[in-house]
C-alpha cells in the first residue's frame, strides 16, 4: 500500500554526550506483543526473550525474504527489532554476516535497533559483528500459506556509536521462529 | 530574524486595511457548482467517507487582510450558528493568496489557524466539543470537515520511561525561555516515490500542506503557551534517498538518512531535517533520530536521559527535556482535540 506518508524526522544537532561509568543502560527484556504474525524466541545477551515476528519479500520479486522479530513495551510501543534479510525463500543453511544494506552478497545481513519513548525514537544503529560467526537455518518454507520457521544460532551485534550510553554489543543465541510472510 | 518577524506582524496589521464586505471568509460552495477532475473527486469522497467524518463540506477561502482588523478576526464557519471572534498570534502574510493565520477565539475556549498557499488551502478550528479540518482540494476549493470526536481513540501520551520530573524548572517561565529561537526545519520530499505517491492524489500538494500545517500548530502552541520567543520555519525540496533496504528497514533508513543529508542540512543551515516518503514500513507512521544516540565527543552530562514533562497552560504543550549540555527540547503537542501529536527537536 502506497498510500501512507511516512514521516521521517531527523536530529542531527551535534550533542556532546559522556558514558558515565558504570552507568551502561541495560536493555530491558520487553514484551513478545501480539505476535498474530508470528513468534520468535531466543536467549538475548543470557536472557529468556521472546518476540512478534513477521517475513517480507524482496521488493525486487526475488526469491529473498527479511524477516523481523520485534518487541513492545507493556503499552505496545516499538522497543526492538532484530532484522535478517537476503534469506533465500528455500530450506537450507545460511551464513550471516554483514549489514542488511549489502544486498546481494551471498549472505543474510542483519541489524539490530532500539526503540525509545512511544516507539518513534530510534536508538543507535547495531550492526552485525562479523567478528562472530553467525548461522541461520530455514526449516520449513511453506509458500502456500505463506508461512517460514527456522531457528538461528549466535547472531551478534555492535553499536556503531562510541561511547553510547547504549550496551557496546547484543547477543542472541539458541533463536527459533515460525512466522508468516507478510508482504 | 526576531525583529524581521516583528516587523512582519506590525507591517500586516498596520497596513493592511479591513473591508466590510458582505462576503464571508469561509464561504460554503454547493457541491452543484463545484467542477473537480475525476482525481479530485476521489479524494473528496475518500475524505468525506472516512468513518470519523461527521460533516463535510466543500468550502473557498479568501483573502484574510480583507476580513481581519489590527489581529482581530470575526467570521462565521459553516455550521456554527455564532459569529467566532478570534485574535491572531502567529502570522505569516506573503500575498492574499500565500499567508498562515493562527489565533484564539476570544468569544469562547479554542484555536484556529488556516494555512493558505497558491496551491491549496488547509487548517483548523478547535472549538469547544468540536474540530473542524480544512483539506485542501485543489487551489481554489477546499473540504471541510468535522471531525467525530466519538471517533478518535481515548489513548493518551506515553512517555513511559520517564525517569521523574524536575519540578523546580518551570520552562514556560521567561527566564527559563529568554533565548530566541527561530527552528529551521528542511523538508526533504524522497524522490520518485512521493511524486508517484502525489501523481495518484487529487491535489498533489495536500501532503505538503498538511506538513506546513503541523509545523504551524507549533508555532501556535509557542505562542498560546506564552513562548513568544520561539518560531518553526521550513523549506522544502526533492532529495534523492538511496537507502532504501530491501526488506524496507525503517531503524537502517534513519540512520542512512541522517548520513545523506547531512551536507544538505548545513548547506541550508537547518536544525531539523524531515524527508516524505511513499514508502510502507509496517508498524511504523514515521521514526525520530534520538539525540541522545549522538555521541561525538565526551562531556558531563549525556547517558542520563532524564525526560522532563513540563505543561504549560491546560496541557497544550509538553515540553519534555533530555539531560544533554545543549539544550534540547523534545516538544508535543496536543492539536486540539483530535489528538494528533506533533514532536519536533527545538534548539534552545
Amino acid at each position: 500500500m502506497k498510500q501512507v506518508i511516512v514521516f521521517f524526522i531527523v536530529s542531527l544537532l551535534a550533542v556532546s554526550c559522556h558514558k558515565d561509568q558504570g552507568s551502561e543502560f541495560v536493555i530491558p527484556i520487553y514484551t513478545p506483543g501480539p505476535r498474530d504474525t508470528g513468534w520468535g524466541k531466543a536467549k538475548r545477551d543470557g536472557q529468556n526473550w521472546e518476540a512478534t515476528a513477521f517475513a517480507r519479500k524482496h521488493q525486487d520479486g526475488k526469491n529473498y525474504i527479511g524477516i523481523d522479530l520485534w518487541t513492545f513495551s507493556e503499552e505496545g510501543f516499538n522497543r526492538e527489532t532484530l532484522s535478517l534479510n537476503e534469506i533465500p525463500l528455500a530450506v537450507g543453511k545460511y551464513v550471516i554476516k554483514g549489514n542488511i544494506a549489502n544486498t546481494y552478497d551471498g549472505f543474510i545481513g542483519g541489524f539490530y535497533s532500539i526503540f525509545q519513548d512511544d516507539g518513534d525514537v530510534a536508538g543507535p544503529p547495531y550492526d552485525h559483528d562479523d567478528n562472530d560467526k553467525g548461522i541461520l537455518e530455514l526449516t520449513k518454507v511453506d509458500t502456500v500459506n505463506n508461512i517460514v520457521a527456522g531457528k538461528f544460532d549466535r547472531v551478534a551485534f555492535k553499536n556503531r556509536k562510541e561511547n553510547s550510553f547504549f550496551p557496546e554489543k547484543v547477543i542472541f543465541e539458541n533463536g527459533s521462529f515460525e512466522m508468516k510472510i507478510i508482504q | 530574524m526576531k525583529n524581521c518577524f516583528k516587523v512582519s506582524v506590525f507591517f500586516f496589521i498596520g497596513v493592511l486595511i479591513p473591508s466590510l464586505t458582505t462576503a464571508q471568509l469561509l464561504q460554503e460552495r454547493p457541491s452543484s457548482e463545484i467542477v473537480l477532475s475525476s482525481t479530485e473527486q476521489a479524494f473528496a469522497q475518500k475524505i468525506s467517507t472516512q468513518p470519523d467524518t461527521k460533516t463535510a463540506k466543500y468550502i473557498s477561502i479568501g483573502d484574510i487582510s480583507q476580513y481581519e482588523s489590527n489581529g482581530i478576526l470575526n467570521f462565521s464557519l459553516p455550521g456554527i450558528l455564532v459569529t467566532l471572534q478570534s485574535e491572531a498570534v502567529h502570522v505569516e502574510y506573503t500575498s492574499p493568496n500565500d499567508y498562515i493565520w493562527s489565533a484564539r477565539f476570544t468569544n469562547q475556549p479554542g484555536y484556529m489557524s488556516i494555512v493558505s498557499k497558491p496551491e491549496g488551502k488547509a487548517g483548523f478550528f478547535q472549538l469547544p466539543g468540536k474540530f473542524f479540518s480544512i483539506y485542501p482540494v485543489n487551489s481554489t476549493v477546499s473540504l471541510l470537515k468535522e471531525i467525530d470526536l466519538a471517533h478518535l481513540s481515548s489513548e493518551g501520551c506515553g512517555w513511559v520511561e520517564s525517569e521523574g520530573t524536575n519540578a523546580e524548572i518551570n520552562w514556560c517561565e521567561p527566564e527559563e525561555n529568554d533565548c530566541f529561537s527561530e527552528i529551521d526545519v528542511l523538508i526533504l520530499v524522497s524522490s520518485p516515490d512521493v511524486q508517484d505517491w502525489f501523481g495518484t492524489q487529487g491535489n498533489p500538494w495536500q501532503a505538503l500542506i498538511t506538513v506546513i500545517q503541523g509545523i504551524e500548530s507549533v508555532n501556535l502552541a509557542f505562542a498560546n503557551s506564552g513562548i513568544a520567543n520561539k518560531q518553526v520555519r521550513w523549506r522544502a525540496e526533492q532529495f534523492n534517498f538511496t537507502g532504501y533496504d530491501m526488506p524496507l528497514n525503517l531503524g537502517n533508513d534513519i540512520v542512512d538518512l541522517a548520513n545523506q543529508a547531512t551536507n544538505l542540512r548545513e548547506q541550508r543551515q537547518a536544525d531539523v531535517v524531515i524527508m516524505l516518503t511513499a514508502n510502507d514500513y509496517p508498524g511504523f507512521a514515521g521514526v525520530a533520530s534520538g539525540p541522545s544516540t549522538e555521541c561525538p565527543a565526551p562531556s558531563e552530562n549525556c547517558g542520563k536521559v532524564i525526560y522532563e514533562t513540563i505543561s504549560c497552560e491546560s496541557g497544550e504543550i509538553e515540553l519534555v527535556t533530555k539531560n544533554i549540555p545543549a539544550g534540547l527540547f523534545f516538544v508535543r503537542i496536543n492539536s486540539g482535540n483530535n489528538q494528533s501529536i506533533h514532536k519536533i527537536i527545538v534548539q534552545k
